[in-house]
């Protein structure tokens, strides 16, 4: 290589480097431009904070919060779902439906997108029973504002994510609102009293028929995971976030995006 | 040179890397979760008595031992010379399908049915002190089930059968 070439390809690498750096430089502006943008409110009321936070509600009432408060800490409050669903003394009476409303208040102080998991399984006192169908644990969904991601819940004939739902709500959430409710009644399907062995015992004259049945004195469970994301960049910060390729439409609304099944 | 030339080419890669990844940094997330659970009872213990065996009658009363409610039904075989007939004082025991009589109310835990009589009527002419008959009670029970609406309802498919053999004069 001559001189002159070898010259030439370090005018070529230095002036590369230089764009690199600029590259940099413009994101960094970018961010820093972001940034003003985001302290600037701060700083014009100081009572003001962009914090995120998100409130899970059953019935109308409270039942668990995750509200980011300031300097990498947060207000958490954790609470049981159907607690309230029966009255003292009163038992659970199979087939019959409880009111059971699963609702989302925006909590913090940004405007957010949310999405709830819902999980619904069998368990006795070794633990969870995946044998036991969740799908006789019935949530009446309201389809009220709220989408079901089919991809990722449950599937007839499909034993992935079998006693998994996921509902996206569609809207973005205003600080304070509270969305529609994804569910409002919750029953245990009648059918269970089908799943039975019986014994026949003779004793005294008297030929007894015991019916044993399967799901005698396990517990069913509901849980509820309620997931909020910014709605600044909301495209990349949910697939970020929640790995979900999403649309928004000029008016906020979201879809979801047919992916590979 | 060469090696000022490689370095400066690997600072470009790790630049534009930064450059990438900064925004992934920047997004606000949150969470709540709650859950709850509550055991099922499934569980449906019934017996039948009979406090009186006379008279060619049957007094049979069905008592509910288990934890929760259930609807009850019955009815009797016996020898076909036999005709059966069925009363009740109480007016909750009426004749239904397959041949059964049915309990109108569902029977709460620890309570028991009113009784039903089950008689023999045509009694046989040449019967003699100690003589015995035999008359067979089944009954069923099925837990009481709700619809939508809370209205209770039994489903016989999913019922309890116990058979009751014996008698006497």
């Amino acid at each position: 290589m001559t001189e002159r070439k070898k010259q030439k390809s370090s005018v070529v690498t230095v002036i590369l480097f230089a764009l690199a750096v600029l590259l940099l430089l413009f994101g960094t502006v970018g961010g820093i431009r972001a940034a003003l943008t985001y302290f600037s409110q701060t700083y014009s009321s100081r009572l003001s904070t962009l914090n995120i936070g998100i409130t899970l509600n059953e019935n109308g009432v409270p039942v668990g919060r995750r509200d980011y408060d300031s300097d990498g800490k947060w207000k958490e409050e954790t609470g049981e779902l159907l607690t309230n669903m029966l009255s003292e003394g009163e038992e659970l009476v199979v087939g019959k439906a409880y009111d059971e409303a699963l609702t989302v208040t925006n909590s913090g102080s940004i405007d957010e997108y949310v999405r709830v998991t819902i999980y619904k399984y069998w368990m006795d006192q070794n633990g969870k029973r995946t044998n036991l169908s969740p799908d006789l644990i019935h949530l009446n969904l309201t389809n009220d504002g709220w989408i079901r991601d089919d991809l990722y819940s449950t599937k007839a004939n499909d034993s992935r994510y079998k006693e998994r739902t996921v509902l996206y709500y569609t809207k973005p959430l205003a600080v304070g609102e509270t969305t529609t409710a994804l569910s409002d009644k919750l029953s245990i399907d009648s059918s269970i009293g089908t799943k039975v062995r019986q014994e026949t015992k003779t004793e005294n004259g008297y030929t007894t028929i015991t019916t044993i049945y399967d799901y005698d004195g396990v517990q069913f469970c509901v849980e509820a995971e309620a997931d909020g994301v910014q709605t600044h960049n909301a495209k990349d910060a949910i697939l970020s976030a929640w790995g979900r390729n999403v649309e928004i439409s000029d008016d906020g609304t979201l879809s979801l995006v047919k992916e590979g099944e | 040179m060469k090696k000022f030339n490689i370095i400066l080419v690997a600072l470009s890669v790790v630049l534009v890397l930064c450059a990438a990844v900064g925004p992934v940094w920047a997004y606000f997330t949150t969470y709540v979760t709650a859950k709850g659970g509550m055991p099922v009872r499934m569980g449906m213990t019934t017996t039948v008595s009979e406090p009186d065996v006379s008279k060619w009658t049957k007094h049979v009363v069905v008592n509910n031992q288990g934890p929760e409610s259930c609807y009850v039904r019955a009815k009797a075989f016996a020898a076909p010379e036999f005709v059966l007939t069925y009363s009740d004082q109480s007016g909750f025991w009426s004749p239904g399908g397959e041949g059964y009589y049915y309990y109108a109310q569902p029977v709460a835990k620890g309570e028991a049915t009113s009784e039903l009589l089950i008689k023999i009527d045509n009694i046989p002419a040449d019967v003699r002190d100690g003589d015995s008959f035999n008359v067979a009670v089944v009954y069923e029970s099925t837990p009481v089930l709700y619809d939508e609406n809370g209205e209770p309802y039994a489903d016989w498919t999913q019922s309890v059968t116990i058979e009751n053999e014996g008698g006497q004069n």
